[in-house]
């Protein structure tokens, strides 16, 4: 016989053959069907993490970088609470030393610091909050001048939006030119030596302000509320930017021309650096995977071993880098601990009890006599014992904190690196009997358990000057196993905390104005 | 019904259709489980998720070639999936000096189904998964071999190992009958 003919015995036999279908099985395939569908991250717990990371990452580095034009809400602030003259000259001083780079911007630091339009323009870009960006902010000054003369050779503006006469508009626009021209031949030296103009020639500059440009400046001047920090636009501010957009086309078009920062104390970036140390009571959770163990065994493990409160302590080094984005970086301890109880059943104790007698006869003599009794117990023997799984770690996270000066929020997320690992206590083997872990030497558990993913929520109150106290819910997911492949399953610690802590301004400087 | 208007009802999430459905396919659903699984208990654990994958996926199904075989595909991966958990060793398992074995067709003439099935399940892991696939399924060595992530000579050589463990078997079975 062929094995051909054997192989198509069998499929004839088989390929078609239909089995029983036990009861209810269609009641729990209907059940299942109607589940809905749980996402590839819920089910992949490394996807998650690494996603979850990847969001904080970048959520991070997006509001960093919109932080920028918040700062231009913050320097329009200041200017928006003092009066007309000051506003010119501070901001006028102010910009160059931010700007310097750039022959470009320069350009339009000057033009800012000189022009009493680009004042107005400064005072509109702040109603206009974020919704100005940073094209418009970075239109050159040939713009400036390209609408200033457009205005002059006869191109048609809007006539219904206008709310001065057209008299005082014409006389607003000859002003302007002059004034664009004059002061275009002096920025462009400047520029070219990217010298900062200085305040005589912008209150001479002022001087020649019509009344039509005053009175418009004073309007929006006056008209916002200051802005908090970080606030974005409040309704008193909405309410002027809606008579800003009412004003003549030639005062619209020109808020696009430069704006410049308001610099803080210690230049544009955040500079704080803060020392933390922090000490978090545990809770562990254990996932333990079957691999070639037996189900029965893993059973039996898991019955043998219970979690009980663990501890870390460790310090970190905080830095920002941004408004918003934190760094940080440490050293920590870790203990798990957990409780190992194993009862085996018939254990036999044998006792042994000896009784002595003294046996006094008639005449007086006396007789020891002992009696060797032993007998034999029967039930069960509970061993107890106490593990722990030690660990020295290096935390790596990105942060975004917010908050205001009461109260601090920070997303923390990041990795935890372990350096070395070491574990005592005892375990279950194949066999079903106790054996002892060694702190080391020992094939049980890895000695360094690779890299742990790490979400947190930092919860900050300032407390003084330069001391903060934290509190910092967290959970971490360990990427790898703890044991060796050798012991036929796979078991690794996620970990739940609080941690509480107090954190030190270490630079000490007051960090903005 | 006719097959079409059934796959039809069923991508549209007709309950009257999927029970109708189960019921024609499940049968020989389970008994493919069976093949694969080392109990009953585990079959059907594997021929429900097929079946759910196959409730849920069916839109995916294209109305070429046949229907039954893209179900039984499906229930087959399955299986493989939940073997591949137990991480399956391929091992070369002694044999009991059988090579020269030769087996007249009267020998398993008489063999039913049930007999069959009970001796293919008593096969190792990797002889039974890769008897199956090849004699029952018709794959290849070299698709066995990407499913399985084995080597196609691995296979082939289960195969033959798993062929005369097999007809052993059926001797030995032969003989306690006698």
């Amino acid at each position: 016989m062929t094995e051909k003919i054997f192989d198509d015995y069998v499929r004839d036999k088989l390929r078609n053959h239909s089995s029983p279908i036990p009861d209810g099985l269609w009641e729990k395939i209907a059940k299942e069907k109607d589940r809905r569908p749980v996402g590839f991250f819920w089910n992949n717990r490394l996807m998650t993490g690494l996603f979850l990371l990847a969001v904080v990452a970048i959520g991070g580095f997006m509001l960093w970088q919109t932080n920028s034009n918040t700062k231009q809400v913050t320097a329009t602030k200041e200017t928006a609470s003092t009066n007309q003259i000051q506003t010119i000259n501070k901001t006028g001083t102010s910009t160059p030393s931010s700007n310097n780079n750039s022959t470009t911007e320069n350009n339009n630091n000057t033009t800012a610091g000189n022009s009493p339009t680009n004042a107005i323009e400064k005072t509109a870009t702040a109603a206009t909050n974020k919704a100005t960006d940073n094209k418009n902010v970075s239109v050159s000054e040939s713009k400036v001048e390209k609408m200033a003369s457009a205005k002059n050779t006869g191109i048609p503006v809007d006539r219904s939006k206008k709310i001065v006469s057209a008299e005082e508009e014409q006389q607003g626009n000859e002003n302007s030119k002059q004034w664009m021209a004059t002061n275009n031949r002096a920025s462009s030296k400047k520029a070219k030596y990217g010298t900062i103009p200085n305040a005589d020639n912008s209150i001479q500059t002022l001087s020649t302000i019509n009344r039509h440009e005053q009175s418009l400046t004073e309007q929006l001047m006056l008209a916002p509320k200051s802005l908090g920090h970080g606030e974005l636009m409040s309704i008193e501010n909405k309410k002027a930017l809606g008579t800003f957009n009412k004003l003549p086309n030639n005062f619209q078009q020109l808020k696009l021309s430069g704006i410049t920062d308001c610099p803080s104390a210690n230049g544009y970036a955040r500079n704080d650096l803060y020392l933390e140390l922090y000490a978090s009571p545990d809770y562990t959770f254990k996932s333990v995977m079957g691999g070639a163990a037996s189900s029965a065994y893993l059973q039996k493990k898991d019955s043998t071993e219970t979690m009980r409160v663990g501890y870390t302590v460790g310090g970190r080094i905080t830095k920002n880098i941004g408004e918003h984005l934190i760094v940080k970086a440490g050293l920590q301890f870790s203990q798990i601990n957990e409780r190992f109880t194993l009862r085996t059943e018939n254990e036999r104790r044998t006792t042994t009890v000896i009784t002595t007698r003294n046996i006094t006869d008639a005449a007086g003599n006396v007789t020891t006599v002992s009696d060797t009794t032993s007998f034999t117990q029967i039930g069960y023997l509970v061993k107890t014992s106490n593990n722990y799984y030690r660990s020295i770690e290096l935390p790596l996270m990105l942060g975004y904190e917010f908050g205001n000066d009461k109260l601090k929020f920070s997303l923390n997320g990041g990795a935890i690196v372990n350096i070395a690992a070491w574990y005592k206590g005892n375990t279950l083997d194949t066999s079903y009997q106790s054996i002892a872990i060694a702190k080391s030497g020992n094939d049980v558990y890895k000695h360094s358990v690779a890299v742990s993913l790490y979400g947190s929520l930092s919860i900050i109150k300032p407390v003084a000057e330069k001391f903060d106290l934290f509190a910092e819910p967290y959970f971490r997911y360990s990427l790898s196993n703890m044991n060796s492949n050798t012991l036929g399953y796979n078991q690794r610690f996620s970990t739940m905390g609080l941690s509480l802590g107090i954190r030190y301004k270490l630079n000490g400087k007051k960090q903005r104005l | 019904m006719t097959e079409y208007e059934l796959i039809k009802g069923c991508i549209k999430q007709d309950a009257k259709c999927q029970r109708l459905l189960f019921e024609q396919m499940a049968g020989k659903m389970l008994s493919v489980c069976l093949r694969y699984a080392n109990d009953s208990m585990e079959a059907e654990d594997m021929l429900q998720d097929g079946l759910v994958r196959v409730f849920n996926n069916i839109h995916q199904f294209k109305f070429e070639g046949s229907f039954e075989g893209w179900v039984r595909r499906v229930v087959v991966n399955c299986a493989l999936k939940h073997l591949q958990k137990k991480r399956i060793q391929f091992s070369e398992i002694k044999e009991n000096s059988n090579d020269g074995l030769r087996m007249e067709s009267y020998a398993f003439s008489n063999l039913g189904e049930e007999d069959l099935m009970k001796l293919i399940s008593q096969l190792p892991d990797g002889y039974r998964i890769v008897f199956n696939l090849n004699i029952i399924e018709g794959y290849t060595h070299e698709e066995i071999g990407q499913m399985l992530n084995i080597q196609a000579s691995t296979s082939r050589s289960q195969l033959v190992k798993a062929r005369k463990m097999l007809q052993y078997q059926i001797l030995q079975l032969q003989k306690i009958a006698v």
